[in-house]
């Protein structure tokens, strides 16, 4: 039986007074993997920091809904300050760069051990090489000697993961774990996040840009445009039969091995947040529009008892596919 | 040695220009030649062993590999800003160390960087960005320039208001543009696209890849891709060269290659596509 560990409902994020992310709606079980991808500015980055509780940090603050982890209620301030590290934990963008230079491994993951109290009763040099080993790096004597600039992004990656890890949380948030990476790194790299997540019953939030990277370590997957989810699903079932014009969109401008003809790519661009429509926010680049999409925020459609898509004319979009969706 | 073909393998003329502007570029022979050329940093291993490659005018080729591979040290001795160990490159015809900075020779070959927001001057608009380029190398008046500037910003897809904002103000793709418009103000033979699509969002990737194929159509402007994104690669490019540790391990027709890989390496990098 399935067990719910992060809950959110109708959340708003603000920063400086302006709503940024809007009516997230998202539900992650324990021992899943759940991806959350989008364009540059579509929101992905501050909903992973409304959920680990780094929202202060960047003046940012939860305006509205619910945010529950294990129960717990995440919105008020503060909230997080026992749990980060512990029941959440972050991988940040640009992690690769997050080492301290003049810092030995030893000493990042021995430091944190020590922080979190986590050492299992080993003492933090035992319990900082158990952890090398677990993601991966077996000679924990040399590395744990070594500074950041001695080690390859791969292994500077693995690093990171180590000390998200090390507090034993229950979600570990990926921001773009992957994306500076070289193309055999970045699949090691996934496989080890899917196999962590299995063996310390973790849960995952993935964020990327790349769709092949949340198909390949995923169950399921929000698609955020403009501050909101467009579409949210089944991994496989979204990637291969997208109901949301953007989704589509999004599938049809990535090139694949083999691909003869032009790239269809999505005309113009996000709009900024101070000028967002006041409907539908993908409308002015949507090819199935209408005039009555700029009315109202769509509200999401549950199709196929699976697929949440924010499209008011999802149905009708799905005929023209011929297919019919309940 | 490779010899690269012309054949583009995307047919149609989404554009409509015609190639009105430009269509033969004033260049003639082979656009580059590499020959045996060897190359180390100061008294480093070599970073590329003796690699021998030709580019014909108007042919479109990816040279892919992992960080490391020397992928980025080969662009740049084909464009000349390396001097080989030993070896030759040549650009239609001459060495590049017969080239002077003035020589017209040099923009033949121009570059389209990966980050296309560090590539620009941060305090120069679009338009003065490009502006420039037809200033002090076309030695035109500020108007004309202004003007040249505002028809080929236009030809790669800027127009309007975007032209006066300042390269913070513009998204990655129109930053992208800029640069590409810059590269092409001097008419050149080959572009030398270094990975860039790589910090772009996928529905702005598609549309420089697009650029980038329609500007090969129509004007016959050959490009070297760099890339690690095989797909890029297959997209956009005829011939493929695969290199590791320095060295050419596989090259040939890009589709073929990357269907039917015969080095093990190339295998691996197609494999770990995700």
């Amino acid at each position: 039986m399935t067990q719910t560990l992060l809950h959110a409902s109708n959340l708003a994020i603000e920063i400086d007074g302006r709503e940024l992310v809007s009516n997230i709606d998202l539900t992650i079980d324990k021992g899943r993997a759940l991806g959350i991808v989008g364009e540059t500015g579509s929101g992905k980055s501050l909903t992973c920091r409304a959920f680990s509780g780094s929202l202060g940090s960047i003046g940012g603050r939860i305006s509205r809904g619910t945010l529950t982890l294990s129960g717990k209620d995440l919105v008020p301030p503060g909230a997080h300050a026992k749990l980060y590290g512990r029941a959440v934990s972050l991988i940040p963008q640009n992690s690769l760069s997050a080492l301290n230079p003049l810092m030995r491994i030893g000493t990042h993951l021995t430091e944190t051990i020590k922080a979190l109290n986590a050492d299992d009763g080993l003492g933090p040099k035992v319990r900082a090489a158990q952890l090398l080993d677990r993601v991966g790096l077996h000679d924990p004597e040399r590395i744990l000697r070594q500074y950041p600039h001695q080690l390859s992004g791969g292994m500077r990656q693995r690093i990171m993961i180590a000390l998200a890890i090390a507090g034993r949380p229950e979600l570990l948030i990926a921001d773009e774990p992957t994306t500076a990476l070289d193309v055999s790194v970045q699949k090691d790299i996934i496989e080890l996040l899917g196999r962590l997540t299995r063996e310390e019953n973790m849960a995952m939030i993935l964020v990327s840009h790349d769709l092949g990277v949340v198909s390949a370590a995923t169950q399921s997957v929000a698609v955020m445009y403009s501050g909101m989810i467009a579409e949210q699903g089944p991994t496989n079932t979204v990637l291969a039969t997208p109901r949301h014009p953007y989704t589509k969109a999004l599938l049809a401008a990535r090139p694949v091995m083999g691909h003869v003809g032009r790239l269809i790519g999505i005309p113009g661009a996000p709009a900024s947040p101070d000028a967002w429509p006041g409907g539908c926010r993908f409308a002015p680049r949507c090819r199935f529009a209408q005039s009555a999409c700029n009315d109202a925020v769509p509200a999401p459609v549950t199709i196929n008892e699976e697929q949440n898509v924010a499209c008011r004319r999802v149905h009708e979009i799905a005929a023209l596919d011929g297919v019919n969706v309940r | 040695m490779m010899e690269v073909s012309h054949q583009s393998r995307h047919g149609e003329n989404p554009t409509g220009h015609e190639g009105s502007h430009g269509t033969e570029a004033p260049f003639r022979g082979d656009a580059l030649v590499a020959s045996d050329v060897t190359f180390s940093y100061g008294s480093g291993p070599s970073v590329v062993n003796n690699i021998s490659l030709t580019v014909p005018q108007g042919a479109a080729i990816g040279i892919v590999g992992e960080s490391g591979s020397g992928k980025t040290t080969l662009a740049s001795l084909l464009i000349g800003m390396l001097k080989p160990n030993s070896g030759t490159v040549t650009v239609h015809g001459r060495p590049w160390d017969t080239v002077g900075r003035r020589d017209p020779l040099r923009r033949a070959v121009q570059m389209v960087f990966q980050n296309p927001y560090t590539a620009l001057n941060p305090r120069l608009t679009a338009l003065a960005t490009v502006a420039e380029v037809y200033k002090h190398v076309g030695g035109a008046t500020k108007s004309e320039s202004t003007e040249r500037a505002r028809d080929l910003l236009g030809r790669v897809g800027l127009s309007g208001v975007a032209l006066e904002k300042l390269p913070g103000n513009l998204s990655g793709g129109q930053c992208q543009r800029v640069g590409i418009a810059r590269a092409l103000a001097v008419e050149p033979s080959v572009i030398v696209a270094d990975e860039p699509t790589s910090a772009l969002d996928v529905s702005v990737q598609a549309q420089i890849l697009n650029l980038l194929n329609d500007l090969r159509q129509e004007q016959g402007i050959g490009l070297i891709l760099i890339s690690h994104d095989l797909n890029v690669v297959s997209y956009l490019t005829d011939t493929a060269i695969v290199m590791e540790r320095g060295n050419v391990v596989e090259q040939g027709d890009t589709n073929t290659l990357l269907k039917s890989p015969t080095h093990p390496y190339t295998q691996s990098l197609i494999d770990s596509i995700l």
